[in-house]
């Protein structure tokens, strides 16, 4: 950890929040980035942002330097972004393809309409577009998963450390967050 | 190998989470088996696919944003754990024990104990302006002839460490003095504060007075961008309607021509939007020309409708020497 680092911690952890602002500054946008792609929305973004960080705020007198300070946050972001629950609901609910709720479990409220799939879809900002919505459909620790390892290229086993899980798990995770996608992304992956 | 330890293996192979031995030995069976390849052959596409989305890319916007509210919810953090917490909030009852030994501490204590914010009145005369200016750093003394004085607002307070066996104690107080400035209002500091009360949100009967008195001297470029930002952004009609009086002599600036113009489209009061059209309806430029056309069917307000016919008739006939 770098001296100016640990400086900063220091300060903040005696109650110093100008302090904690400037030790987060380095990593806040990549907190930011991870709820936004997380949730899909600016509004739950900044709440996840919110809360990690006063979360990290208040947690700080007890981080004793033993981790990485940027690993330890992140992980407090982490655990925020899959434990949040909207808190109302911002987006209509319609099926991809045939309804089969009992895979997406309950926190799934986005889907893609079957009418809006346009015959054919050549430009790539759609398709980022449609598969990013359809990441939104998987169950938060899928979702967490796939981001972190297929978006964020983290290695399996860090994305088990920061989202408290073992190696198996998230191994588990990521590739039922595969599977999952390839079944809703199924008719654009044919054309 | 089972057909699902097969792709596991190739998807760990994709992920790169593959020792070098083992991504070795799995090339080279990929070479030899037909089932094996299919697999790889299926997961890459679906690996590719997947990789079009990319991180959702963040608006900076929300990036500021999110920086001002979490440094609110700091702050109030910070209050309300030195409010509730039950060492700082019954500290000095526990330090003194009763009322009155803790009025007596606390008055010892203000002229001895180290205070966060360190508070001193310099006087500056320069360019003919009083000025009673507050400085501050991170630890100080606070000056005795503004202790106890009722100019002095004491804003926040935290006991930032106690020590109960040397029973040194430190505090962070912020301090709030009120300052007073005389000058000529043609001062270039005088003019800067003004500017900045009518950006703030002080409330809008300031930010009111404040262009009213702007207006009387407008003599530099950060005044007219002060005008234009309230024009652009104020809530308050009379503060923009006052803004466009200001700014009413300068619509020749590219810059005030602009707000100007976008006034008259787009103010959704239409007393504001009349200053603009009187403002603007000499004017002899294109642009000008073009917004008046469409003001003159389109407004809802006769008066713009009128004015901006009226405007574009003089404009035809002076332009051309007849009507058209």
């Amino acid at each position: 950890m770098k001296d100016r680092e640990i400086e900063l911690i220091h300060k903040a952890q005696k109650g110093d929040s100008f302090a904690f602002e400037q030790l987060i500054s380095s990593y806040d946008r990549q907190i930011l980035s991870l709820a936004y792609s997380i949730v899909g929305n600016s509004d739950d973004a900044q709440d996840i942002y919110q809360e990690a960080l006063i979360s990290a705020y208040k947690a700080l007198p007890k981080f004793r330097m033993q981790s990485d300070f940027f690993t330890w946050l992140y992980r407090i972001a982490v655990n925020k972004a899959i434990n949040f629950k909207r808190k109302k609901l911002k987006y209509r609910v319609e099926s991809i393809t045939k309804p089969d709720s009992e895979s997406y479990g309950s926190d799934h409220d986005l889907r893609i309409s079957s009418s809006e799939i346009p015959e054919e879809v050549t430009v790539q900002k759609e398709l980022k577009d449609i598969i990013e919505e359809a990441v939104l459909l998987l169950s938060a620790r899928e979702r967490m998963a796939f981001v972190l390892c297929h978006q964020q290229g983290y290695k399996l086993r860090e994305a088990a450390e920061l989202m408290d899980c073992t190696l198996g798990t998230v191994k588990s995770y990521l590739f039922r967050s595969r599977e999952k996608l390839k079944i809703n992304l199924k008719s654009y992956m044919e054309n | 190998m089972s057909k699902d330890k097969l792709r596991e293996e190739v998807l760990l192979y994709l992920y790169g989470e593959l020792s070098e031995e083992d991504k070795h030995s799995f090339e080279e069976d990929l070479s030899k088996y037909d089932n094996l390849r299919k697999i790889y052959e299926a997961e890459k596409k679906n690996h590719e696919f997947f990789s079009l989305s990319s991180e959702k890319e963040l608006p900076e916007s929300l990036l500021q944003k999110s920086r001002s509210e979490l440094r609110i919810r700091l702050r109030e953090e910070n209050n309300s754990s030195h409010a509730d917490s039950p060492t700082s909030g019954g500290l000095l009852y526990l330090l003194f024990g009763s009322p009155s030994k803790i009025v007596v501490a606390l008055s010892m204590l203000t002229f001895g104990i180290l205070l966060g914010k360190f508070v001193s009145i310099q006087l500056d005369f320069d360019n003919g302006v009083e000025v009673h200016r507050l400085t501050s750093s991170i630890e100080g003394i606070i000056s005795n002839e503004l202790l106890g004085s009722q100019e002095m607002e004491i804003a926040d307070l935290k006991i930032v460490a106690y020590d109960a066996e040397s029973e040194e104690i430190t505090l962070s107080v912020d301090a709030v003095t009120s300052v007073a400035i005389r000058g000529n209002i043609s001062n270039h500091k005088i003019q800067t504060i003004l500017a900045a009360a009518l950006q703030s949100d002080l409330g809008p009967s300031i930010r009111l007075r404040s262009v009213d008195l702007l207006q009387m001297n407008i003599e530099n470029k950060e005044i007219v961008n002060a005008l234009i930002h309230a024009l652009q952004y104020d809530d308050n009609p009379g503060v923009r309607l006052k803004a466009v009086e200001a700014l009413s002599p300068y619509s020749d600036n590219p810059d005030v021509k602009e707000v100007l113009l976008n006034t008259l489209k787009f103010d959704q009061n239409s007393g504001v939007r009349i200053q603009a059209i009187l403002a603007l309806k000499d004017n002899k430029d294109p642009k000008v020309l073009e917004v008046l056309r469409f003001k003159m069917e389109s407004d809802e307000n006769e008066y713009i409708r009128d004015q901006s016919r009226e405007s574009v008739s003089d404009w035809t006939l002076n332009k051309t020497g007849r009507e058209i």
